[in-house]
């Protein structure tokens, strides 16, 4: 193994230039996957917080009548999907509500009677998509004690939309990243192969197996892979370094913005990921040439 | 065992053709060569001798006909096997092959390399190759910085140094001068001497008839038009 990796950095020693294009097309496109990683791991963060507090709130018929809840509960319970819930009886509500306006509160003192309506704050159990939730609240709605559910429609549905658009644009221009960056390697090693066509000429003749041959071409491929999945975390971490301490200089007394960097295991992933683009474009490109 | 009883048949040819298109490269060759002969295939341009040499170690395949070396028919040798029935053969050409980025030493320790010897081994017998073609002194040298004659002498050493049974050289004196010629034949002669079988396909017989005893097999238009022995 040490003769195939001495021989594999003699060979990157002696072409250089190319070597120097690949490890840096894979970096750029190592760092445009693990831009939308982050994007993508602090974004879910965001949603999987909100989402432990993915609370719901059953505003009860006027008809409603504290005695009937058990009932209620028993028909949500029945539903699935809701991990906890609480019953608000209307007075707590409404105290609830001028304690939250502070001051302005002489307009309650003004009401004869409550017009608050009872209802059940609900938790419900993780939900990957909008739509499971969407689905869960018509659930609830359709039922004869329930009047209305409230789970913040409007900006969840738009926001998990933009989302989810995000995704879809990343998962496209991460595919076509890295099959630029498997292209160019491929090249690089189909270049590297025939500026040795001569010497591999020679190792047959003189009874070179085919490992023996193409083990040298494969050391590279994943050596330049690595380093070029190292060089696009680089860049992600140091990018990540300035952008967060700016964040928190200058936004961070306005807005609670809790941005972390990669884990371990998505760096690991990413790492490996960029060592087998390096393997595989090597793989194509010699099965392509020594069929 | 040959008609003298005394060797093996190394290399025995059974009706062997060799088809490019239209052309008869080799037309029903039918040889036996004994283990450690010495043979010398000549003929004019075309005639087929170094097809005759690509269809030994496997550069082509045959047409028609078998080939067995030392027992091992050629036509079912897999591509997997073909690196150790190369590993058979010492090769050499006329115009060396030699890979230009690479040493002198290196250049021949590849065939050891590939073999998977030990470091120690492949530098030990190297220089020791190397030392008997008087190439020893010019071993951290590229190949285009010697001459043509040296550079053939760095051939020999590198057809040499796995102690193949067979020696196969294509022309190896052919865009020589007088004296490396003699010095390259020499070298292939002592290796013979030491048990090596030869084949050399030369167009020109002059200096290797005066320095060889063995056979020379006449080939014209890929056919064999005879077989004599040179009596040195």
């Amino acid at each position: 193994m040490t003769r195939f990796l001495k021989k594999a950095f003699a060979d990157i020693r002696s072409n250089q230039f190319l070597n120097v294009i690949t490890i840096m097309t894979i970096a750029l496109s190592i760092l445009l996957v693990s831009v939308f990683m982050l994007f993508f791991e602090n974004a879910s963060r965001v949603l999987e917080s909100w989402n432990q507090g993915g609370r719901a709130m059953v505003y009860l018929k006027a008809d409603f009548q504290p005695p009937m809840l058990e009932g209620v509960k028993e028909q949500l319970g029945a539903l699935g999907g809701i991990r906890e819930m609480r019953f608000i009886h209307k007075s707590q509500a409404l105290e609830r509500l001028k304690k939250e306006m502070g001051s302005k509160t002489e307009f309650f003192s003004s009401l004869k009677i409550n017009p608050l309506p009872h209802a059940v704050e609900i938790t419900m159990v993780s939900y990957s998509s909008f739509d499971q939730v969407q689905a869960l609240a018509e659930r609830i709605e359709a039922l004869d004690t329930v009047a209305s559910v409230e789970y913040g429609q409007g900006w969840l549905g738009r926001f998990l939309k933009l989302f989810n658009l995000f995704k879809m644009t990343g998962y496209a221009m991460c595919s076509l990243f890295l099959l630029i960056a498997l292209f160019i390697t491929a090249n690089t090693v189909r270049l590297a192969f025939y500026n040795r066509r001569m010497e591999v000429e020679i190792m047959r003749l003189v009874g070179a197996t085919e490992g023996f041959i193409k083990t040298p071409f494969y050391v590279e491929g994943l050596f330049q892979g690595f380093l070029g999945g190292l060089l696009g975390m680089g860049i992600l971490l140091s990018g990540y370094l300035t952008l967060s301490s700016g964040i928190t200089q200058n936004l961070g007394s306005y807005v609670y913005m809790d941005i972390r960097f990669l884990s371990w295991q998505a760096t690991a992933v990413i790492l490996f990921s960029s060592t087998f683009l390096g393997w595989f474009g090597c793989f194509l490109s010699l099965k392509q040439i020594l069929k | 065992m040959s008609a003298d009883g005394g060797k093996t048949n190394i290399i025995r040819l059974f009706n062997v053709c060799k088809r490019y298109g239209a052309k008869m490269a080799l037309d029903d060759i039918t040889l036996d060569i004994d283990s450690g002969e010495f043979i010398i295939v000549s003929g004019p341009s075309g005639a087929g001798k170094s097809t005759l040499l690509k269809v030994l170690y496997l550069a082509e395949r045959v047409s028609e006909g078998q080939i067995l070396i030392d027992g091992m028919n050629l036509s079912r040798i897999s591509s997997g096997k073909l690196p150790f029935l190369r590993r058979r053969f010492g090769m050499v050409f006329q115009d060396f092959k030699l890979i230009p980025n690479r040493t002198v030493f290196e250049n021949v320790a590849l065939v050891l390399k590939v073999a998977g010897e030990k470091p120690a081994y492949i530098r030990k017998k190297v220089m020791h190759v190397l030392r008997v073609t008087g190439m020893e002194k010019k071993a951290n040298q590229l190949p285009p910085t010697l001459s043509g004659g040296e550079q053939q002498r760095v051939a020999v050493a590198r057809a040499v140094v796995g102690e193949p049974s067979i020696i196969l050289a294509d022309e190896p004196t052919g865009s020589l001068d007088q004296s490396s010629a003699q010095q390259v034949l020499d070298l292939l002669l002592e290796y013979h001497k030491n048990g090596a079988t030869v084949l050399i396909a030369s167009h020109n017989l002059g200096l290797i008839e005066s320095s060889v005893r063995g056979r020379n097999i006449a080939l014209e238009d890929g056919k064999l038009k005879g077989i004599s022995t040179m009596l040195y």
